[in-house]
């Protein structure tokens, strides 16, 4: 029997500013000629230029302007047929003014079975547009050539388009989120190729500051003059010990660009910040997280506070350890270490999660730890310390995600177990260092993260019934 | 019978451990649950990235006998599969005679020191 084909011609989707017009770069190709495309399934992607001026920081991506990428998807599967001159190489596909951005541009075609495409109500020759921007450290933090790279203090992905309430989820939690949430390119592509949208995700890494209860209580609490206060307190002791140290070669200078980006992140907070999009309507700015996920292993035994100003800090050991002597004894004079028990942790999350919804009604998810460990052969438990959980890593493990169920219970907040995901797939083969994921478990702990935010009703993330993105060849 | 305490591999990317703190030192007897070391292994030797995976994990004895010899002080690197330490089921015994197995031991990940800077 034979199949009639159609040959859909792809078009640029419609994205509307309010002055000006939208511009992009060439095309950068994801699949080759001729490849079975999926429905959502990313296939090429641009940098973007908005019409920008010069203002104050919360105008629509006044910080994300020089970052701005589309990623473009089609809504039906078919063969892929690409037009000549869609991508030109070098310069052309990464400077953002060379095209206008129009919805009348066919950058290639689908050929797919008649069937696939009657009866649906989608507009079939429109691609669907993964808009993508992320806020640089800095300003001259140019990192181009991959879809949502760079040096960024916040990377962002949603879908332009959709019906309904524009679900908003932000991630707040160590590295292990960023595999599962952004994907193998750190493009999100993965995630929002299983959410229906309108959906937004923002991830905030731990670059600098871990996101540790204290620390985000510390920053949803600081005023603008608390802020200015920190600031004025880094020149005033930090500058003289760069200063002192300023001839002491490589060093010294990493420890001006690392103060640089303490100050940076000291003075933000996440939980407050705004999120604008730009979709086929227009721009706009969102609403309050539906969804804020955390991470259990960012509640470090010790945390640092500011000795006069009282500000939390937590700061990853190895981050530490490449600080150079002057940012060092900064820390050691000017902090204090502020030991935590597991009744301490308990009491911060309950604060966190009591200011999280005096300010929203999002839903709370925070990852659980790993409580097993390699190749260790405990035969019996009574030669090791009492009590254990201060000297078994697992038992402690143990102890820290069993309050977090607890604390789930009581507080209605959802758990990801990554501990049980890793154990089912084998540590050893999917954890093998204890800490970085595989592919493999970082899919099955975004299979978990969607049914969560579907079952508790978190907007433009799918339905419990939506289907699931199963993978197919690498993408080239 | 001489027994040995080398260094185990506690993962499979380990290739060498560094003895935080020792809990022997010869002439010692040795009662089960006798704690030998800790040892603190910081993977990223071999291959250096951000977000280094560092663990450690403390060695208790399975067994009795007697601390003859101690090849390893606290901060000393040593690589898998080197002796640490020689035992001996006699107190007395000549330390001349083969190697008859390894000291049977447990091994566990332990909560880690905080590493406060400098």
């Amino acid at each position: 029997m034979s199949t009639h084909t159609v040959k859909i011609p792809l078009h640029l989707p419609p994205l509307a500013v309010d002055k000006g017009m939208v511009r992009r770069s060439g095309l950068h190709w994801l699949r080759p000629n001729g490849h079975l495309c999926r429905p959502g399934e990313v296939i090429a992607w641009c940098h973007l230029g908005l019409p920008w001026q010069r203002g104050p920081r919360d105008l629509p991506f006044q910080d994300e302007r020089r970052d701005f990428q589309v990623a473009l998807a089609p809504r039906v599967g078919g063969r892929l047929v690409k037009a000549r001159g869609a991508s030109r190489g070098g310069w052309v596909d990464v400077l953002s003014w060379n095209f206008t951005w129009s919805p009348d541009t066919v950058i290639g075609q689908l050929e797919c079975p008649a069937e696939a495409v009657s009866g649906t109500s989608e507009n079939v020759n429109s691609l669907r547009a993964l808009l993508l921007t992320g806020r640089r450290v800095t300003e001259i933090a140019e990192v181009r050539g991959a879809p949502a790279i760079g040096w960024h203090d916040r990377a962002r992905a949603w879908w332009g388009e959709g019906s309904g309430d524009f679900g908003n989820v932000l991630s707040l939690g160590i590295c292990e989120q960023s595999g599962i949430l952004r994907g193998a390119r750190g493009a999100f592509f993965e995630l929002f190729a299983q959410v229906p949208g309108p959906a937004h995700m923002d991830y905030v890494p731990d670059n600098l500051l871990v996101p540790s209860a204290p620390v985000l209580c510390s920053a949803l609490q600081r005023s603008q003059l608390e802020r200015e206060r920190i600031a004025e307190n880094m020149a005033r002791t930090l500058a003289p010990l760069l200063a002192a140290e300023a001839g002491n070669g490589a060093a010294a200078v990493q420890d001006w660009c690392v103060a640089g980006c303490f100050l940076k992140a000291i003075t933000q907070s996440p939980l407050t910040e705004h999120h604008d999009v730009l979709t086929a309507a227009g721009v706009k700015r969102l609403g309050p997280c539906h969804a804020v996920i955390l991470s259990l292993s960012s509640e470090q035994d010790v945390c640092l506070r500011h000795k006069s100003l009282g500000y939390m800090v937590s700061l990853h050991m190895y981050r530490m350890r490449e600080f150079g002597p002057a940012l060092t004894r900064w820390l050691q004079t000017e902090f204090e270490q502020v030991s935590r028990s597991m009744e301490d942790k308990r009491r911060d999350y309950l604060t966190l999660i009591d200011m999280i919804r005096s300010r929203t009604s999002a839903q709370i998810l925070i990852l659980n730890n790993v409580s097993s460990f390699g190749l260790q052969d405990i035969y019996c438990y009574a030669p090791f310390d009492k009590p254990l959980g201060n000297t078994l890593a697992g038992v402690r493990a143990k102890e820290l995600n069993l309050m977090l169920y607890q604390l789930a219970r009581q507080q209605n907040i959802a758990v990801v177990d990554v501990d049980a995901a890793a154990v089912e797939l084998g540590i050893g083969k999917h954890m093998p260092d204890g800490t970085h994921a595989s592919g493999r478990l970082q899919r099955a702990l975004r299979a978990q993260i969607l049914t969560i935010l579907r079952e508790r009703g978190v907007p433009g993330f799918g339905s419990p019934s939506f289907p699931f993105y199963k993978p197919t060849a690498p993408a080239t | 019978m001489i027994l040995s305490l080398s260094m185990p591999s506690m993962g499979q990317q380990m290739t060498s451990g560094t003895v935080t703190s020792l809990g022997i030192a010869a002439g010692d007897p040795l009662k089960v649950g006798s704690k030998l070391l800790d040892v603190r292994v910081d993977l990223s030797t071999a291959a250096p990235q951000d977000c280094p995976p560092i663990f450690y994990f403390r060695m208790v004895a399975r067994e009795k006998g007697w601390v003859r010899k101690v090849a390893v002080s606290v901060g000393e690197e040593k690589s898998v599969g080197d002796v640490l330490a020689l035992i001996s089921t006699e107190p007395d015994e000549p330390l001349d005679g083969p190697v008859v197995r390894p000291l049977r031991v447990a091994s566990a990940a332990i909560v880690p020191e905080f590493e406060w800077l400098g």
